[in-house]
């Protein structure tokens, strides 16, 4: 409803009718899409301050994807070894015994995925006490698993998982794959004890490596830092890594970005940062699930 | 009875009517129902790619085009075809608009491997006409001679001429090259009008979106790539190439070069047809060549 329509109507009603429109213009930025099926951002804020493992079986079922389905997905119906296939899904194979190779390959190191959608992404409002908070655009439900209170429980649905193949000489764990898993809460059975869980995607080398590049601290060498978390925002087909610092989020690049200013590995402001890509994201028409792709 | 019973209750008939709709929709007479719909072909498509001449051509696979890799197994194993040769890289989209040209690209590279096309040649190419446009319309109202380089502006380009932003050649380049589009549009600028199909899935359409496995497998056992587009929920278009499947026992895989960060990865194949609360798939771009 727009303001004009609003006030036109308070006429006819008179004071009353004032006040109501008046509330209403108000309350707008409270009432729009944005709000709804929203997981409440104070939940989100605790979480993400102290991001735990996964729920559940989660880091099992990854675990027999990587050992079951990625192996049966590089084997040919002949029974041999897909070694193309396995470097596109992201192998750096070995000239000897490719095949032994992707055998030992493990699931490691999960972190979790938080989906940014388009029109989330243009309605953010630096300053704004709703639209212009950071975690509102990490609270749509379908990033979380979530049971509102007193039985709380939240935790993130996506993972994305390193594939990983341990490095001999250095005794170390290399990641050449990633295999991403949705958790959902399980159409039977207590909730939230029962969780079902589901393969989305295997593959994205390029993307699981400069993750792994990037999480660590102090630098590329350095152990992985778990308060990490991707974010993900499909319709400009970006990833960042994500944290919280001082209550702050933070939002760091593994790619070189140019449309936002930021170099491979920098940090910034996330404010800062969704403020440029709300200018990008305002040059796509969100309305037309039909319009030229990009 | 309590008010959350009693609004139970309440509803109970609405959802009765809903599956009773549901079920009589997705209902088929014949054939199979997970069969597409003839292809729809909006206004805008139709200017570019007459449903009727599409429809009617004869098919004739060009005797150059070589067969897919077929790798059968044993008596109990599908046989599993494979593109011919082989993708040989991902297709990096050039720049943040032109995912629409990173798809048509990897798919003439691949059906016509002698011909050495960029991404930014078969912008070029496809924009001819703004192109055109766009220079005489400047010379008209500035007076200056513009020549658009669609190869300007690659990020690749841009990021090795960072002052080349002030270059009346780069600016004009960038308005009009940096552009989402559509892949009919290539693919008729690019020597393929009426040697490919569209088919377009209504959102309100119910039941899966998008080729059936069979359909799918089709197109790669014939040694096509093809193109798929999907809608993400909160708005936001995307062009990827299917380039591959596998049979699993934990189900049905596609694999998908997506131009972006993700590269080359495999989905299950219910994911291909939409998923819900991410996606929809709203179009396929098939028997390409043909």
């Amino acid at each position: 409803m727009s303001a004009t329509t609003m006030i036109s109507a308070s006429n006819w009603l008179g004071r009353w009718g004032r006040i109501i429109a008046v509330s209403a213009i108000m309350l707008g930025p409270w009432l729009t899409p944005v709000a709804q099926a929203d997981v409440p951002t104070v939940n989100i804020s605790s979480v993400l301050s102290h991001l735990g493992p996964p729920p559940g079986d989660t880091d099992l079922f990854a675990l027999n994807a990587v050992k079951k389905v990625l192996q049966r997905l590089v084997k040919k119906p002949d029974g041999s070894f897909d070694a193309p296939y396995a470097s596109r899904l992201g192998f750096d194979l070995p000239l000897s015994d490719p095949a032994n190779f992707v055998q030992q390959a493990r699931s490691s190191f999960p972190i979790s995925v938080f989906r940014i959608g388009l029109r989330r992404l243009q309605q953010y409002q630096p300053g704004h006490p709703v639209q212009g908070n950071l975690l509102t655009l990490l609270a749509a439900d379908t990033n979380w698993l979530f049971v509102p209170p007193p039985s709380l429980f939240l935790a993130p649905q996506r993972f994305l998982y390193a594939i990983t193949v341990l490095d001999n000489a250095t005794n170390q764990p290399v990641v050449h794959s990633s295999v991403r898993v949705r958790v959902a809460f399980s159409s039977v059975g207590p909730i939230p004890d029962n969780l079902d869980y589901a393969i989305e995607r295997i593959g994205s080398g390029a993307l699981i490596r400069q993750v792994d590049k990037w999480r660590r601290t102090p630098d590329t060498t350095g152990p992985i830092n778990p308060d990490y978390f991707l974010v993900w925002i499909p319709a400009l087909d970006r990833y960042y890594l994500g944290r919280f610092h001082d209550k702050d989020l933070r939002i760091t690049a593994i790619t070189d970005d140019p449309q936002v200013g930021l170099r491979e590995g920098k940090e910034a402001d996330a404010q800062e940062v969704f403020q440029r890509l709300k200018a990008e994201a305002l040059t796509i028409n969100a309305d037309d699930p039909d319009a030229p792709p990009r | 009875m309590n008010r959350s019973l009693w609004f139970g209750l309440s509803i109970i008939p609405f959802f009765s009517l809903v599956a009773c709709v549901h079920v009589t929709t997705i209902s088929c007479g014949s054939g199979r129902c997970d069969a597409p719909p003839p292809p729809l072909i909006s206004e805008e498509d139709q200017d570019s790619v007459s449903p009727e001449i599409s429809g009617g051509q004869s098919k004739v696979i060009p005797s150059s085009h070589p067969p897919a890799t077929v790798i059968t197994g044993g008596p109990d194993t599908a046989p599993l075809c494979q593109l011919s040769p082989p993708i040989p890289t991902w297709q990096k989209q050039d720049n943040s608009a032109w995912c629409w040209a990173a798809s048509t690209t990897l798919i003439i590279n691949h059906l016509e491997p002698n011909r050495p096309l960029k991404q930014c040649e078969a912008v070029q190419m496809t924009l001819a006409p703004k192109r055109k446009q766009y220079e005489e319309e400047v010379l008209r109202t500035t007076g200056k001679v513009v020549s658009i380089d669609c190869c300007l502006v690659t990020d690749q380009a841009l990021e090795q001429n960072p002052g080349g932003s002030d270059d009346d050649n780069v600016k004009a380049s960038k308005a009009v090259c940096h552009t989402t589009f559509r892949p009919e549009w290539a693919f008729n600028a690019l020597g393929y009008e009426n040697r490919f199909q569209i088919v377009r899935w209504p959102l309100d359409r119910p039941g899966p979106r998008g080729l059936t496995w069979d359909e799918l497998t089709d197109q790669v056992c014939s040694n096509r790539p093809f193109i798929s587009v999907k809608a993400w929920d909160e708005g936001g278009t995307h062009t990827e190439a299917i380039t591959g499947y596998h049979y699993d026992p934990a189900g049905e895989m596609v694999d998908l070069d997506t131009h972006g960060m993700d590269r080359f990865y495999t989905i299950p194949f219910n994911e291909y047809q939409g998923k819900p609360g991410e996606y929809v798939h709203v179009r396929d771009y098939y028997d390409i060549g043909l």
